[in-house]
């Protein structure tokens, strides 16, 4: 860990190594300065719900929770029972981003982006940044993530990556850090869809106040980025959305955004290959299908390559997608560029491959397989959030100040006996945003997650889904861990 | 279309059909036991009877209550048979096809279906039947009416209409094989009348009956209606007109047994008659009709299942 990062955590002016104290720093609030006053780009907001009572502000609530319940905006939650289907909680409370301040998130997105899939590219192809000592060999063949199977593959336009969610947190007036890379298969741009629509019909006079950048059209670039990526010498190409099926938590985006892109969702079951091409099953017999916006894990895709248990699969795709016959997006083996332990070389992608110094910053991380590193982290785990290397949806994960000794306890026997399965971050101050809870407005943690497309070009719908953590005092926003979820406004103006 | 959204379809319509048909045999049920004795000649064993439910009620053979028993139709979901089990299916094969019905007509099937499965079962004592039978009515004509409106192709109807015709045909033979007996004995009278209206009601065909017919409720012509009419949609021949007129239109793709099956079935409406049916002709081609409809079905369910891939 280069120790000058730790002052980028804003509030701290010493290194993590010498801090003493576990209370993590204050975190600055998206709507009130530090001097308690309204934000300038929050006013409009706030001037326009003054003209709402407080019985149509709780009728507005209800609509919102019965417009989610109708339309079944549900997910299910691993673990509990196959029919349970739960609502993501909606704030009625924006966050709200100045135009500013979305320029430059959107700039370090689109070179991180950039950066991410040249790496990508570059691990499947010349290895050049191995070579160069940039980083460690190891930390890529090494990763279970990284399929051999792509190697010397060309895949169309040398893209990997289309669909980005990159998770982003606000810890400083001007100050954000990216918490992770989703290069797999990113979920939440449903919701953002959703948010914003029931957004609108609750509150058409607050939108009518000032510019609020839109999102509807997302599933427009969505697919033009999908039709970009087909085989070669395809103009019309057949599109669908592979999903695992309707057991899985995020079932009603897949079918949302199919719907919203007027392409099929398609099962396992409905495809099959035949040569060198993949067929769906229709009722006037085998369609031919050119690009794969698929939802299911590199090690469901194919039983005979991957998982052979898995019926999720199509026998004999990868033997397809790696002659070209169809893309999948995104490619096979993008995982190895968002695992945990890669993340720390992020920056220094983008130094290599771009020349550019990183717009977007990381959050200091310690890696556990590190002996020197393993042995403070171990000493300090009341002040630090260990996470899995290739955990997601805040499983596997230990918040230091929010733990217990006995958590704490565990989670030492879990490092020791596979160090290189973890790594550290301190705790950062979340920003936080009004939000309603049962005593009433109270400020509550929050991240955001934007979408970035990449196809032609990369394109951002400004915005992205903000992710809220609803208990006090948590920094978990996962929806599996009862996050709930806020519509997000990037103004024009 | 995608084969498995066509099985999707064709069991949403079978579902929902189940549930409104259910619906309706409950609601002539109930009807008739708020008549005097010697007025209502069904009773409640009978509808279990018909439904095919008398062995699954619970402790068959003791006397159950009325509001038991209407749980047990209505809202019991470990009653497959039940209203909502049929909703809850209905649902989940409408939560497949989201994307090709339109989220509209999703979000009103999921809309329905949250308000019948938050139903308290004590109101069904405090209410009776017909509130919740009210709502699942107005539920179903609105997403029939939203599907309809929300389509210009026609495929998604055609799928979901082999679903309710097949479903239809079985339902009425069922109701037809249940209560002919007793219409043809109680042909004249009172009797007569309340028997004939009682079938009407079970098949949501009193107005249509009101329509074609001039001269009053009589037995001979509901079974006309009911069975032999082709100008409506309620009666058997009819239902099986639609199902083989689409077999026979895709009868590529079904690979030829469905449709086959299905016209075998129809010709039995066809077929010469030098006499008007009687009690005794009517109930040995009822009961071919019902073979024949139990063989079409898995003709069907065998098309979808040995997807062809060439």
């Amino acid at each position: 860990m280069n120790p000058e990062q730790t002052t980028l955590l804003g509030k701290t002016t010493t290194t993590p190594r010498s801090r003493t104290s576990a209370s993590p720093p204050r975190p600055i609030d998206e709507m009130y300065g530090p001097n308690g006053a309204i934000r300038d780009h929050y006013r409009f907001w706030d001037e326009g719900l003054r003209t709402v009572s407080a019985s149509q502000l709780v009728q507005k609530r209800q609509e919102a929770d019965r417009y989610f319940h109708r339309q079944g905006i549900t997910f299910s939650v691993y673990g509990e029972s196959a029919s349970a289907e739960r609502l993501i909680p909606f704030d009625i409370i924006p966050r709200i981003i100045p135009a500013n301040q979305w320029q430059t998130l959107a700039a370090g997105l689109r070179q991180r982006v950039c950066a991410l899939n040249a790496f990508l590219h570059d691990v499947y192809h010349q290895q050049e940044i191995i070579k160069s000592g940039r980083i460690p060999g190891e930390m890529v063949f090494r990763n279970p993530q990284y399929r051999v199977e792509m190697y010397g593959i060309p895949v169309p336009r040398d893209l990997y990556v289309q669909i980005a969610g990159i998770d982003l947190v606000h810890t400083g007036e001007n100050e954000f850090y990216v918490l992770e890379d989703n290069l797999r298969t990113p979920s939440g741009v449903s919701y953002m869809l959703a948010n914003r629509r029931i957004m609108m019909r609750l509150f058409p006079e607050i939108f009518a106040r000032r510019p609020i950048a839109p999102v509807e059209h997302y599933p427009n670039l969505l697919l033009e980025t999908l039709c970009s990526v087909a085989p070669e010498g395809v103009r019309d190409p057949q599109t669908v959305l592979l999903t695992p099926g309707p057991f899985n938590s995020a079932y009603f985006e897949h079918t949302f955004l199919a719907q919203q892109m007027g392409i099929e969702v398609v099962e396992a079951r409905d495809l099959f290959v035949r040569g060198n091409a993949v067929y769906m099953r229709t009722t006037e017999g085998p369609v031919r299908v050119h690009v794969i916006y698929r939802r299911v894990d590199d090690d469901f895709l194919d039983p005979l390559v991957f998982r052979p248990d898995s019926i999720l699969g199509v026998p004999g795709l990868l033997s397809v997608y790696r002659s070209g016959g169809v893309t999948l997006v995104n490619a096979v083996g993008t995982g190895v560029a968002d695992d945990k332990a890669v993340y720390i070389y992020v920056p220094e992608m983008i130094r290599f491959y771009l020349g550019e110094e990183p717009i977007l910053k990381n959050v200091p991380t310690y890696q556990l397989r590190d002996p020197g590193e393993r042995s403070y982290v171990l000493a300090h785990l009341e002040e630090l959030v260990v996470k899995e290397v290739h955990g997601s949806g805040g499983y596997g994960m230990l918040v230091g100040p929010a733990s217990s000794e006995k958590q704490r306890e565990a989670f030492r026997h879990r490092i020791f006996r596979n160090p290189s399965n973890y790594i550290a971050q301190p705790t950062l101050a979340l920003s936080t945003c009004p939000t309603f809870v049962e005593s009433g407005i109270a400020p509550r943690h929050i991240d955001l997650r934007p979408f970035v497309l990449n196809g032609r070009t990369i394109q951002i719908v400004p915005g992205g889904l903000t992710r809220v953590a609803l208990r006090e005092g948590s920094l978990v926003v996962n929806s599996s861990q009862g996050g709930g979820t806020k519509d997000t406004w990037v103004l024009e103006d | 279309m995608l084969l498995r959204i066509a099985d999707h379809l064709y069991w949403m319509g079978r579902y929902i059909e189940r549930a409104e048909n259910t619906a309706r045999a409950v609601e002539g049920a109930y009807h008739a036991s708020l008549l005097p004795k010697g007025y209502a000649l069904e009773d409640w064993d009978s509808l279990l009877g018909m439904l095919g439910l008398r062995d699954r009620f619970p402790e068959p053979g003791r006397s159950a209550s009325i509001q038991e028993l209407l749980r047990f139709v209505t809202l019991d979901l470990e009653n497959p048979s039940s209203i909502l089990s049929s909703l809850r299916a209905a649902r989940e094969n409408g939560r497949a096809t989201c994307g090709t019905i339109s989220l509209d007509a999703w979000g009103s099937l999921n809309a329905l279906w949250l308000d019948l499965s938050e139903i308290d079962p004590s109101r069904l004592i405090s209410d009776g039947a017909p509130p919740l039978l009210a709502r699942l009515n107005e539920g179903i004509q609105l997403f029939r009416g939203v599907i309809q409106s929300k389509l210009n192709h026609d495929e998604v109807t055609q799928w979901t209409g082999l679903g309710i015709f097949l479903e239809r045909a079985d339902y009425m033979t069922r109701i037809l094989r249940a209560r002919c007996p007793f219409l043809f004995k109680a042909a004249k009278g009172d009797a007569a009348y309340y028997s004939s209206m009682a079938l009407l009601r079970w098949a949501g065909a009193v107005e249509a009956y009101r329509k074609l017919y001039r001269n009053g409720v009589m037995p001979g012509k509901v079974i006309d209606l009911l069975v032999l009419n082709e100008e409506t949609q309620c009666s058997l021949h009819a239902c099986l007109d639609r199902i083989s007129i689409f077999l026979s239109h895709n009868s590529d793709g079904m690979g030829g047994n469905a449709a086959g099956v299905a016209t075998d079935l129809h010709r039995l409406f066809h077929e010469p008659r030098d006499r008007d049916l009687d009690g005794q002709d009517l109930s040995s081609r009822l009961a071919d009709v019902a073979v024949g409809l139990r063989g079409l079905a898995e003709e069907i369910d065998r098309w979808f299942q040995e997807t062809p891939c060439a």
